[in-house]
């Protein structure tokens, strides 16, 4: 996994006094390792599945996940590390088995021209857009292309362990990138010109 | 690239900086999944022992079968059988009387009980009709020069031939005593052993993409069939039918393979083996008792060992081999009586314990394919080759001159996994 930027960022707090707890299935201390991963984790749920209802199910499948491998894993692999790992690779196990589903879904959806990418001011965008029109933006995408884009953009992941994730090529993996990032340029250039025109 | 890279970094510091509120209604949620896992985990804890008990029970039964059967020659159904041989031959009755008074410690043993019961009774030799003079003669003329180049014996020629008679009629009776084992019940065994209801109704979407590893499934497995008889004859149907039915252990140690094993009762008609057993008796002439014995089921206890591979989506291929134990063998018996007066059927009857014409073990190769149907339930198809021909306890035959094969349809449902 590359590196992610060097900006602020939420933190999670846990101890390890509260993971023994949790190993020891103290059900007191798995709330609190709940609420405390909850906003980092529900974030990435979120940036990957569309349906809320269906993100707080992947969430809590992704949980139970953490607490019953809690005594595997290694006291040198930070927990937030660990554990957003296993998210999305829980995210990735929903993904696969709802493929054809989604893929349906895909076939029906009417794409927008995406050949010419308009052009945006990040600056401007990042004063102006909030984390929720980020997010917003990026559910907008078709999924197979916002898993990619997610894996690569945000959460580091190479093509080649895109592709094998996701069982596509490399090719395929880095056509969906280029895919979305076009496709969320011309949504934020959008926004952007809306925004002004209401001004 | 670097707007790229300018687009990617905003974005992730834009999602790096959003909080979003806990909802108690989720961990609500988590918490009846943590509380079902953790129930999954006890009831692994209950099965484990519960399916360890009742293969060491099936392994006892088994044992226990095999000791039944060896000791099956005194049964009740024997001495019935002695009973009954004394009750129309008077003439025998005091001829073992006779025999047993002057009876040496070497001579062949009765069974007990009637020998003791009807010699209690005090002398029914008064009531007793005239004696076959023309038979005892004859087989005299036989049967005494060759036990008398063979031993030596005191008494006169009468009693000697008497002797040798009554020697004769026991060994009819311990021929055919084997034939008289309807009581036996070793029926009861598969029944008991197997029946085990559906316990659980939880389903996880086994095998199918992106499943977890190192998961372990219990189920139930039936598998009706079809199979060539045996001896092919004329008018007899070619085929016969066929059942396994029974528990069903799978381990999945990787997305693709499983290793399956289980504990199937199988049953196989359409053996159409004859065998007849012929015993003589003395009445008021002479009389001749035969029984054709007609094979009708086997009934086996088979442990298969199967590697099923998911060759695409929810097609599986499966290879493996199995073997199985004779737990017994039912019959049609027809008995026939041959008089002076002429033959009289005596009817038809089903009966058990006729393994002994039949192989002890069976292994097989077995081959097939199945669909997985979501829910824990597939369905499919099973060709079982049975490596030797287990009519042939003598082993002097090569199996290919006998089928043994079975075409088996497969259902297969997963009752819990853990």
């Amino acid at each position: 996994m590359a590196g992610s930027a060097g900006v602020f960022k939420k933190v999670m707090h846990v101890e390890t006094r509260l993971l023994e707890a949790c190993i020891r299935e103290d059900r007191l201390a798995q709330s609190e390792l709940y609420r405390r991963c909850y906003s980092v984790l529900m974030g990435v749920c979120r940036r990957y599945i569309h349906d809320p209802d269906e993100a707080v199910s992947v969430l809590n499948a992704g949980f139970l996940k953490i607490l019953s491998n809690l005594r595997k894993k290694r006291p040198e692999v930070p927990f937030e590390v660990w554990s957003k790992k296993i998210m999305i690779n829980t995210v990735i196990d929903n993904f696969r088995r709802e493929r054809r589903h989604r893929e349906t879904m895909v076939a029906m959806e009417s794409f927008p021209d995406n050949t010419t990418s308009a052009p945006t001011d990040l600056n401007e965008a990042a004063q102006r857009l909030d984390a929720e029109a980020i997010e917003a933006a990026i559910r907008t995408l078709p999924p197979v292309s916002r898993e990619v884009f997610n894996l690569f953009a945000i959460d580091g992941y190479a093509h080649s362990e895109i592709a094998q994730m996701l069982g596509m090529s490399e090719g395929t993996s880095k056509w969906h990138v280029n895919f979305a990032r076009t496709r969320l340029r011309n949504l934020l250039a959008h926004w952007l010109e809306e925004d002004r025109c209401k001004v | 690239m670097n707007t790229d890279n300018e687009l990617d970094d905003l974005l992730r510091q834009k999602l790096a900086q959003r909080e979003i509120p806990f909802e108690q209604a989720h961990w609500e949620a988590a918490e009846s999944l943590i509380e079902a896992a953790r129930r999954r985990r006890r009831r692994r804890w209950f099965f484990l022992p519960l399916f360890l008990t009742e293969v060491v029970a099936a392994c006892g039964l088994l044992y226990w079968a095999g000791l039944e059967l060896g000791s099956a020659d005194g049964s009740p159904a024997a001495r019935e059988w002695a009973t009954s041989v004394m009750e129309i031959c008077p003439d025998t009755e005091t001829a073992v009387s006779q025999w047993q008074a002057g009876s040496d410690s070497d001579q062949p043993q009765a069974p007990d009980s009637p020998r003791q019961k009807r010699t209690s009774r005090g002398n029914h030799s008064a009531q007793a009709g005239p004696k076959p003079q023309r038979e005892i003669s004859r087989r005299a003329n036989t049967a005494v020069p060759a036990a008398m180049s063979q031993t030596t014996v005191t008494g006169s020629e009468d009693s000697l031939t008497r002797r040798i008679l009554t020697e004769e009629i026991y060994r009819q009776i311990a021929s055919t005593r084997v034939s008289l084992r309807e009581t036996f019940p070793v029926h009861t065994l598969p029944v008991r052993a197997y029946v085990w209801g559906p316990l659980s109704a939880t389903h996880p979407e086994a095998g199918a993409v992106g499943a977890e590893t190192r998961r372990h499934y219990l189920g139930l497995v039936i598998s009706p069939g079809l199979a060539p008889v045996w001896n092919p004859s004329e008018g007899i149907a070619p085929v016969g039918t066929t059942v396994a039915a029974g528990l069903r252990y799978a381990v999945q140690v990787t997305p693709r393979l499983r290793f399956s094993t289980g504990l199937l009762y199988s049953s196989r008609a359409g053996l159409n083996l004859d065998t007849t057993y012929t015993g003589t008796s003395f009445g008021f002439g002479f009389e001749t008792r035969s029984f054709t014995v007609s094979p009708q089921r086997l009934h086996q206890l088979e442990v298969p060992l199967m590697a099923e591979l998911r060759v695409y989506n929810r097609h599986y291929a499966i290879a493996g081999i199995s073997v199985a134990r004779l737990l017994d063998v039912s019959a049609q018996v027809r008995e026939q009586r041959e008089t002076s007066f002429g033959v009289q059927p005596q009817g038809y009857r089903t009966a058990w314990g006729y393994r002994q014409g039949f192989r002890t073990w069976d292994p097989g190769m077995t081959v097939g394919y199945a669909y997985y149907l979501g829910r824990g339930l597939r369905v499919g198809m099973l060709t079982r080759i049975g490596l030797q021909d287990i009519a042939d306890p003598a082993y002097h035959q090569r199996a290919t001159q006998t089928p043994n094969t079975q075409f088996r349809l497969l259902l297969e449902y997963d009752l819990i996994h853990f």
